[in-house]
């Protein structure tokens, strides 16, 4: 495809932790496919947090699944690629992607809620995998896994090791997936929408827990929100994501949020609403992105270069008509 | 100790068991009750009768209860409380230990079928679909009869037919559980797949197995009883209920009930013990979940 995103790939040169190339992924529907991601494209350093934002059903979480080989059986990727440090892992039926499972690369989900399992202990949890590869016995995981809960922030964790997870609130569930997700430590954590089932506080509290990890840990985040200013607390790099595509991404978020190109972007940014400054009558976005059976088939035009690692896709006309109109929230 | 403990001390029990939640515990109580006094009776038999269960005395035959002779003697002059005893303890060991086989083997297979799907899945699932198609008892009396008659025979024709409850049970969670974000979470965390299913998977789905086992031993248990009743399950002189009652039969016409009435009560009061635990059981996990 495009020959600016293929030069932004290579300009990542080796640094990239994560490379996604040109992926896409189709969804079987009554015997037909459709086109669920149309050629993503995406980078994240080592040490980078980049933030993907669209709204529900843009393919945010498709894109971390399919680079997880997590993609239900409905969908499938038809063609592109996911490399983390170089090596492919979707070619090679699942030996790299098993490889670096849990070693290189974990996951952050977003309903702490479902993603424990409800009849183990959480202590044995966290640590379950780490002590399973290291052959480790009781009494070892079990402190490993007090460590790893005090650095999660889990006050008194000798007290909350042998709980189960429905014994926990939201925010301390939260904690020990993410416990569990660093217990590896991984160079790459991706992140789906984990602090989306919590209220502010304890919101703030986990995305200071995320930045203290990447302080520590020097892993590379992707971290996928509909929350704006989530991404504005946490990430320093952003891609937008709309209908199963990238239609801007910049390696500067403070840049692209000042000066958005593309018109989705400019009213997605529009619909949230500032403290500083004139106040403006809020504006929502006026329709959210079509049903995949719905949307034209047809590749969606090539991200052109806006400036140094900052792309974005030619909008038509329609799309300004439709993006710059806006609702009336 | 103070006024104020007191009250606590009153207070409390009633404060934790709600009303309902009593009444689920008695189901469970009360089962536990019965099945434990006969399992007691049955592991402590030795100690709780003179008489050999097998030993003929001609010279004492079809008695009335008495003090030598609680229950009564048989045609063959054989004490009845002693073989109601010892019958109990045959046909609870066989009952029970028929069911751990299937239990075992129908959650390993289901779990493991839900789990991966595919050509595996389908395959258990043809080969269980035939074993339901045969009514439960023609089966099971074939098996019998194929293998000969004694305790082996019956344990594993039980176990054949019978681990297919299991695993459609098991299966049926199985699937549920497989598409949960948890599952999801422990493949990305790189465990691998056998641990997965036996160390997350089946602690998830072995609950509905259980409550449905406890039913299960109630079925042996009339299987058991029914096959030796017919001459087909465990090979005389071993006392059972089954044969018990159908020895006694001739004589019944004749005055004896006892002898046909009694293994019958032994049966019916062991059954309803075990239904009473099924029954608690399920209500107990049905609130975990």
């Amino acid at each position: 495809m495009s020959e600016a995103s293929a030069r932004g790939v290579a300009q990542a040169g080796n640094d990239a932790l994560l490379e996604i190339d040109r992926l896409c992924v189709s969804a079987r529907i009554e015997g037909r496919d459709w086109q669920a991601l149309d050629n993503v494209s995406l980078t994240v350093r080592r040490g980078e947090a980049r933030g993907l934002v669209g709204e529900s059903g843009s393919g945010k979480s498709i894109t971390l699944r399919a680079a997880m080989g997590l993609l239900p059986q409905t969908l499938s990727v038809s063609s592109g690629g996911v490399r983390f440090k170089g090596s492919d892992l979707l070619t090679d039926g699942g030996k790299s992607l098993a490889a670096i499972r849990g070693t290189g690369i974990s996951m952050v989900f977003q309903e702490p809620a479902v993603a424990l399992n409800p009849v183990l202990r959480v202590g044995r949890q966290i640590v379950d995998s780490v002590a399973w590869r290291r052959g480790w016995g009781r009494k070892q995981a079990r402190e490993f896994a007090v460590e790893l809960m005090t650095q999660v922030g889990i006050r008194d964790p000798q007290r909350w090791v042998d709980a189960y997870p429905h014994q926990l609130s939201g925010g301390m569930r939260q904690r020990v997936m993410i416990a569990a997700a660093i217990a590896c430590e991984p160079e790459m954590i991706f992140c789906d929408e984990p602090t989306t089932a919590l209220d502010v506080t304890v919101q703030a509290q986990i995305l200071k827990l995320f930045k203290k990890l990447q302080d520590d840990l020097h892993a590379g985040f992707l971290y996928v929100t509909h929350d704006l200013s989530v991404v504005a607390e946490f990430c320093s790099t952003l891609s937008v994501m709309y209908a199963g595509r990238i239609v801007e991404q910049a390696d500067d978020l403070k840049a692209m949020i000042a000066a958005p190109v593309h018109p989705y972007t400019r009213a997605l940014l529009a619909s949230v609403p500032r403290i500083k400054g004139p106040t403006k009558r809020l504006k929502g976005l006026s329709s959210s992105a079509p049903p995949l059976t719905e949307r034209s088939q047809e590749p969606g035009p090539s991200l052109a270069e806006v400036g140094p690692g900052w792309q974005a896709a030619p909008a038509s006309k329609e799309e300004i008509e439709l993006f710059s109109a806006g609702g009336e929230a | 100790m103070t006024e104020a403990s007191q009250i606590t001390e009153r207070v409390g029990p009633m404060m934790r068991t709600s009303r309902s939640g009593r009444r689920r515990n008695q189901h469970l109580n009360f089962g536990v009750a019965i099945v434990g006094i006969v399992v007691m009776m049955a592991i402590f038999a030795p100690l709780l009768t003179r008489y050999s269960p097998i030993d003929q005395d001609f010279s004492a035959t079809l008695q009335g209860p008495s003090w030598t002779h609680l229950l009564g003697t048989d045609n063959l002059g054989r004490d009845l409380w002693s073989r109601i005893l010892y019958g109990g303890r045959i046909d609870l060991f066989l009952a029970t230990v028929a069911v751990a086989a299937p239990l075992v083997i129908g959650t390993a297979v289901g779990a493991l079928s839900g789990y991966f799907g595919g050509w595996f899945d389908v395959i258990v699932m043809r080969i269980a679909d035939i074993v339901v198609a045969f009514p439960f008892y023609v089966l099971v009396i074939s098996l019998v009869f194929i293998f000969g008659n004694g305790v082996g025979s019956i344990f594993a024709a039980i176990s054949i037919v019978s681990w297919v409850a299991y695993a459609r049970i098991v299966r049926a969670e199985a699937l549920v559980i497989r598409s949960t974000d948890f599952m999801d979470a422990l493949r990305v965390g790189g465990i691998g797949t056998v641990r997965i299913v036996f160390r997350h998977l089946v602690p998830n789905v072995v609950s509905q197995a259980i409550v449905y086992a406890m039913s299960d031993i109630v079925a042996n248990i009339g299987v058991i009883v029914t096959l030796s009743y017919f001459g087909m399950g465990i090979v005389p002189p071993t006392p059972d209920w089954g044969s018990m009652m159908a020895d006694g039969q001739p004589f019944f016409v004749g005055g004896y009930y006892g002898l046909m009435v009694i293994p019958a009560l032994a049966v019916i009061v062991t059954s309803f013990g075990l239904s009473l635990i099924g029954d608690g059981l399920a209500n107990v996990l049905r609130v975990k979940r």
